[in-house]
């Protein structure tokens, strides 16, 4: 009865990372920059950009989320993502459908223990008193380009970061599988603000045009220390994730 | 309690038979002694909810009913969906209809999904609600009325017409998070608990509201102390059964509520925004507590509602299904056997209801 991604699983499987090492120890990232737009997605497309086993927000949802990382295990490094809202069971999370990151050393990592679908390019984070902007180039080609102005202050630190859904091979002959990362989120600071998307190619975030933004929603620009848990769940990428939901031991 | 839930795919016939089903069982309600029935508005919750013209729902059953109360709740008080006047207009219409059987229930909804397509800004509808519920009794009880304020302003008129009881309907506020009960109980109106908290979260909720209402400063003509709150609910002989019956309402009530999207999902927003019935529906997966739930044998229900009332909850409201899951033979048969096992176990309900001139 409910709505469910279309996905195709087989099309993607062959960029799929290949999980060497389940995360099994979290990662602290300090003082990282992150400009997160949020936008609501043609309902239709968007469903293609999810694995049958997850559900779509009503309305469906994404967000284009840029981050600079200071400090990391791997030295500092930029991290663009798209990603698109889905229901785990019945949780809330991101699907993360592609990235782009500016660090060797990073992606390697993000890939084989968190699966995260990292290709190499040029990442750009500016801040200004006023506004902030993004950018995000492969091979020379700008991808994404984001702009946040009438920067305003938030109150308080509550900002949202469900969990990031990654589909990824378990060991290289591994079967596909989903696996849900935890993500805490402590903000410094962080200011809202009106944001514009200048340039955007879903290709290179592997969505082709299925990532249609249809209605703004809020946009952030903030600091904050953020820790990647250790993989807590993963789910069978086809059948409906209320029903093949396995905690990590 | 009814959100009219409409299970995919939809037919020509779905939504016609959820809602008759419902007027059914609400016939029912009232034959066999129910105090009453609640209609939601919702807007945009795909299955979850098709209810966004409660006020339509309950004058049908106001015309296949003779005594039980019609419960217009919540009103989402907020501009975007309904001028204070109209809400004021509708409501006296629907008690005149009814023959002063109407109470009305307040909110602000809590959903992005909802909220954003309707174009409504969440960090006001906390003031705008407080704005809606002193005027609207207002409108009810005065001649002519005129108002200069934040969200709305109108030169003299009479809003008619005036309601059947008087001074005027009992009003409510939905409860749905800690610190609701706290403006419920200082403006005077009842608290229509919507959320399934635990029992020991929701006794403090309540013992705070029957602390601070009263030296409360209502908002209307008259105090309406009183506590409500929801539970599914599904009697069966067999406990085993009733059980069975039971997952299939949580089931399926929980993912379909867990797809809407939030505000903070969506958009920073001020922590005084309430997450809502929705939001506390996500938590924890599993099967569903016992304590507390109205599923099962007549025994474990009066058992639970006896706890409930020691509580100092006044009214159980009770969702009968969701997307059709029960079929409706057994939805009326569980009502016939509550009606008939556990009724002998309470005292008829105080009405919230002030007596009418």
């Amino acid at each position: 009865m409910h709505r469910y991604g279309s996905l195709d699983i087989r099309a993607r499987a062959a960029c799929a990372p290949v999980l060497t090492e389940m995360a099994r120890e979290p990662w602290t990232l300090k003082g990282v920059h992150v400009l997160d737009c949020r936008t609501e997605i043609a309902a239709a497309a968007g469903d293609t950009l999810i694995p049958p086993s997850l559900r779509p927000g009503i309305p469906s949802y994404g967000a284009l989320v840029v981050s600079r990382v200071e400090e990391s295990p791997v030295g500092p490094f930029a991290l663009a993502e798209l990603r698109v809202g889905v229901r785990i069971g019945a949780t809330a999370g991101f699907f993360l459908v592609g990235a782009v990151c500016d660090s060797p050393a990073a992606r390697q990592a993000l890939a084989e223990r968190w699966g995260y679908p990292c290709v190499a390019g040029e990442i750009v984070l500016e801040e200004l008193y006023h506004r902030a902007s993004a950018r995000v180039t492969l091979q020379g080609r700008t991808v994404l380009e984001l702009t946040l102005s009438d920067r305003r202050p938030l109150p308080g630190t509550r900002l949202n970061v469900p969990s990031i859904v990654n589909l990824a091979r378990q060991g290289p002959d591994g079967p596909l599988l989903l696996v849900n990362t935890p993500i805490q989120s402590t903000y410094a600071q962080a200011d809202g603000g009106r944001y514009a998307i200048t340039a955007f190619d879903g290709t290179a975030f592997g969505a082709g045009e299925a990532f249609r933004p249809s209605f703004p929603m809020g946009s952030t620009i903030g600091v904050a220390e953020i820790t990647l848990g250790a993989i807590d769940v993963t789910a069978d990428p086809v059948k409906p994730a209320e029903e093949s939901l396995a905690i990590v031991a | 309690m009814f959100q009219l839930s409409v299970p995919r795919p939809w037919t020509r016939e779905s939504e016609r038979t959820v809602i008759n089903n419902a007027l059914d069982q609400v016939k029912l309600a009232d034959e066999l002694g129910f105090d009453y029935v609640w209609s939601t508005e919702h807007h945009f919750l795909e299955e979850y909810s098709h209810s966004s013209s409660p006020e339509l729902f309950l004058t049908a059953c106001a015309m296949v009913t003779k005594r039980i109360r019609l419960g217009h709740g919540i009103v989402v008080c907020v501009p975007e969906y309904s001028s204070p006047i109209r809400i004021a207009e509708r409501t006296a219409m629907l008690d005149i209809l009814s023959g002063g059987r109407l109470d009305v229930g307040t909110g602000r909804s809590a959903t992005w999904t909802e909220l954003a397509g309707m174009g409504a800004d969440f960090d006001l509808t906390k003031q705008s609600w407080d704005e809606y519920v002193r005027v609207i009794p207002k409108m009810w009880t005065q001649e002519r009325f005129s108002y200069q304020g934040r969200f709305f302003s109108m030169p003299e008129r009479a809003v008619l017409p005036k309601p059947y009881q008087k001074p005027h309907p009992p009003m409510w506020v939905a409860v749905t998070s800690p610190g609701t009960e706290v403006d419920a109980a200082q403006r005077g109106l009842g608290s229509l608990g919507l959320s399934f908290g635990s029992m020991a979260d929701q006794e403090r909720v309540i013992q705070n509201y029957r602390r601070i209402i009263r030296t409360c400063e209502p908002v209307g003509a008259f105090v309406n102390e009183h506590v409500a709150t929801v539970s599914f609910m599904y009697c069966h002989e067999d406990d085993a059964t009733a059980l069975r019956m039971g997952g299939l309402l949580n089931g399926g009530f929980r993912p379909l509520a867990a797809q809407f999207v939030h505000p903070p999902e969506a958009i920073p927003t001020k922590p005084s925004h309430t997450p809502g019935l929705l939001s506390a529906l996500r938590q924890g997966e599993g099967p569903p507590p016992r304590e507390g739930v109205i599923i099962g044998d007549p025994h474990h229900i009066v058992r639970e509602l006896k706890r409930w009332e020691s509580m100092g909850v006044d009214t159980m409201n009770l969702i009968l299904n969701v997307v059709e899951c029960v079929p409706q033979a057994e939805v009326l048969k569980s009502l016939r056997l509550f009606a008939k096992e556990v009724f002998p176990h309470f005292q008829p309900a105080q009405a919230a209801a002030p007596a009418a001139e």
